[in-house]
């Protein structure tokens, strides 16, 4: 069912089994696995089923970080949350992100990946993605006819991408929940705050708000924090009744950590000698079995572990002959194609490489409540300082050298970036990849994190956490699919905890 | 610094265009066996303007192949394609090109490379373009 809150009464008290607060890919993946069954479930969305500049700027705030880094386009805040305009990308995260290692501070989650993997598959028909074939390299070239680079393999790999349509959570499961006997889904119900009992280990109620319409309470046996990557940690930070620092923040982790990955498009162009080279595999979309599918160029483990580095991937796209100086086939002869001028022979004479890059988990990179600055609500607006560190623009380099040199050892061209210019600043279009990560992160200690394992927040008995906020480090992949298969695990783990 | 093509290296690239067309190395211009090398190893690059503005800055940035001449460096370049310039004969001229392709793979595997104006170049690569450089900026007197 869904309930427009601006018509419910000022004061009024709803009553739930469970309430999920946030209606974007976390939250409504939550709702539907309690579709059918016997627990009642509150669905609190601050938006309606349309853009809304207005509810739209509860999202504003300061950027106190690096400027390249924009906190107001980044999310949408009516039904469906930023899937409403993600782009699909999708793939889980690799076994080795999920590792403490020792060359990255602050780096390990306390689940692997095998607790996820039957997660991961499971998310693939939610996001529409086909068939779960993240690792078979050679279905997607069988299906293709494309080749993939014969890559070092010691060094790097060719990696399937799924592109989901992209599923867009508020229209497509709409009717669905609007269907459903058990699930009740508020529209326009923003909420200003969580209020624990006394000693603030159990939450009993929030206090909500429609804007120029009613406030309202919402009590329930389990919470579900769901409003993404920056408003999960501000809403504890929020909520200060009895916990002055925030609920959940006896050790000052709430809002620390906030990680996106870095981008540079490009990092590198590479402009090659090679005149039949064909990426197809790369940068085309290709149908397999039901799904989309495309390649990516990927470090491996043994490079990571051997360099010691984040994990990042390339994406390869043609660009065209744009250079105005004949300086892309300038080696072509040496190469071993002597009186070839690529130029002459191909429009497709460079690649730009995308790279996404894994940030090291920094506590200084994150989003605390403005001093100054109020909502429509009252309520202190976020500021956001996002922050990497000397060691991502290190990885950052050693990435795009990796690629250059592959790329020359495979006789197929040569790199160009701007950080082979200047090795110790980041180039001007480094930007964030707007996957806001880390403010509530998953940790087996309370020391050193927001939530446990089983995505419960430490300290309190009825809150969990859902959504890229719970991501203690990011390797290189898009998050959805990751929230996703969390929300699921999640949702299992209620089942059993609120089983009769 | 503008890097100036003198008329002779002009006249140079372009009796070596002609010879080429013909399939006539040296063509009977009376260039020495290591002037022929030297040259292999220029024509390798394709664009010479270019090839001297990224061979003038690697030279720039190594002081070592600032002191060097034309024909110390080309022997260099030899040297690491396994070919002594003091006894290269006609069918080691010919190898030239195959064995610098395969000396630059080589390097890009060993890492033995450089960045030159944002470009990561092989070593062998950057002295050939040091070595147009080296040519151009020292004949023309």
């Amino acid at each position: 069912m869904l309930i427009d809150s601006r018509e419910l009464t000022d004061g009024s008290s709803l009553q739930a089994d469970i309430c999920i607060i946030g209606g974007g890919a976390a939250g409504i993946t939550i709702a539907r696995e309690f579709i059918g069954t016997n627990n009642k479930v509150i669905l609190l969305e601050s938006g309606g089923l349309e853009f809304d500049q207005q509810i739209q700027s509860l999202y504003s705030g300061d950027n106190t970080g690096l400027p390249s880094f924009d906190i107001d386009v980044n999310r949408l805040r009516y039904f469906g949350g930023t899937t409403n305009h993600w782009a699909g990308h999708s793939r889980p995260l690799d076994p080795i992100d999920f590792e403490e290692k020792e060359w990255m501070p602050h780096s390990g989650w306390p689940i692997t990946r095998a607790d996820l993997e039957t997660y991961y598959q499971r998310a693939q028909p939610v996001l529409q993605l086909g068939g779960y074939d993240y690792e078979n390299l050679a279905k997607l070239t069988r299906a293709t006819g494309l080749e993939a680079l014969a890559l070092d393999e010691r060094r790097l790999k060719t990696a399937v991408y799924g592109q989901s349509p992209p599923t867009r959570f508020g229209i497509e499961y709409r009717n669905e929940l609007a269907r459903a006997a058990n699930i009740q889904v508020y529209l326009y119900a923003n909420v200003l705050e969580l209020l624990p009992n006394e000693s603030a280990v159990h939450v009993d109620y929030l206090r909500v708000a429609s804007f120029k319409g009613p406030r309202f309470r919402v009590a329930a046996r389990q919470f579900i924090l769901a409003t993404g990557g920056m408003e999960n940690a501000r809403l504890l930070l929020l909520s200060k009744q009895f916990t002055p620092e925030g609920l959940g923040n006896r050790n000052d982790l709430v809002g620390r950590y906030f990680m996106d990955h870095v981008l540079l498009r490009p990092g590198l162009d590479v402009s090659f000698t090679h005149p039949g080279l064909q990426l197809g595999l790369y940068h085309a979309l290709h149908d397999v079995e039901g799904g989309k599918k495309f390649a990516i160029v990927a470090a491996t483990e043994h490079l990571l572990r051997k360099e010691r580095l984040a994990n990042f991937r390339i994406h390869l796209y043609p660009t065209g002959p744009h250079y105005k100086t004949p300086i892309g086939g300038i080696f072509s002869d040496l190469d071993g194609f002597a009186g070839e001028n690529p130029l002459e022979k191909t429009r497709n004479n460079s690649i730009a490489m995308h790279m996404v890059l894994e940030p090291v988990p920094n506590p200084d990179s994150r989003i605390t409540l403005s001093q100054n600055k109020l909502d429509i609500f009252e309520q202190p607006k976020l500021e956001v300082k996002w922050l990497v560190e000397d060691a991502d623009l290190t990885h950052a380099y050693r990435a795009m050298e990796l690629i250059a040199l592959e790329f020359g050892r495979m006789g197929l061209g040569r790199g160009y970036s701007q950080l082979f210019i200047d090795k110790t600043r980041w180039p001007k279009h480094m930007e964030a990849g707007k996957h806001h990560c880390g403010t509530t992160r998953m940790s087996k200690d309370p020391k050193t994190g927001v939530i446990d394992a089983n995505c419960k927040v430490f300290g309190v008995d009825n809150l969990h956490i859902a959504g890229s906020s719970v991501f203690p480090t990011i390797g290189y992949a898009n998050p959805t699919i990751t929230i996703v298969a969390l929300a699921l695990r999640l949702s299992d783990h209620l089942k059993y905890t609120l089983r009769p | 610094m503008t890097v100036k093509q003198s008329r002779r290296s002009v006249l140079k690239v372009v009796i070596s265009s002609v010879c080429s067309s013909l399939l006539l190395p040296g063509c009977g211009t009376g260039e020495s066996k290591p002037e022929n090398a030297a040259r292999q190893i220029r024509e390798q690059l394709r664009h010479h303007g270019v090839a001297a503005h990224l061979g003038r800055l690697e030279v720039e940035a190594n002081p070592k192949l600032k002191s060097m001449t034309p024909m110390q460096l080309t022997a260099d370049v030899l040297s690491s394609i396994d070919l002594d310039i003091n006894a290269i004969n006609d069918a080691q001229i010919d190898s030239i090109s195959e064995r610098i392709s395969t000396r630059i793979r080589q390097d890009f595997t060993d890492e033995a490379v450089t960045t030159v104006d944002g470009w990561l170049l092989s070593v062998t690569e950057a002295k050939a373009c040091a070595l147009v450089f080296l040519d151009i900026t020292q004949s023309s007197g």
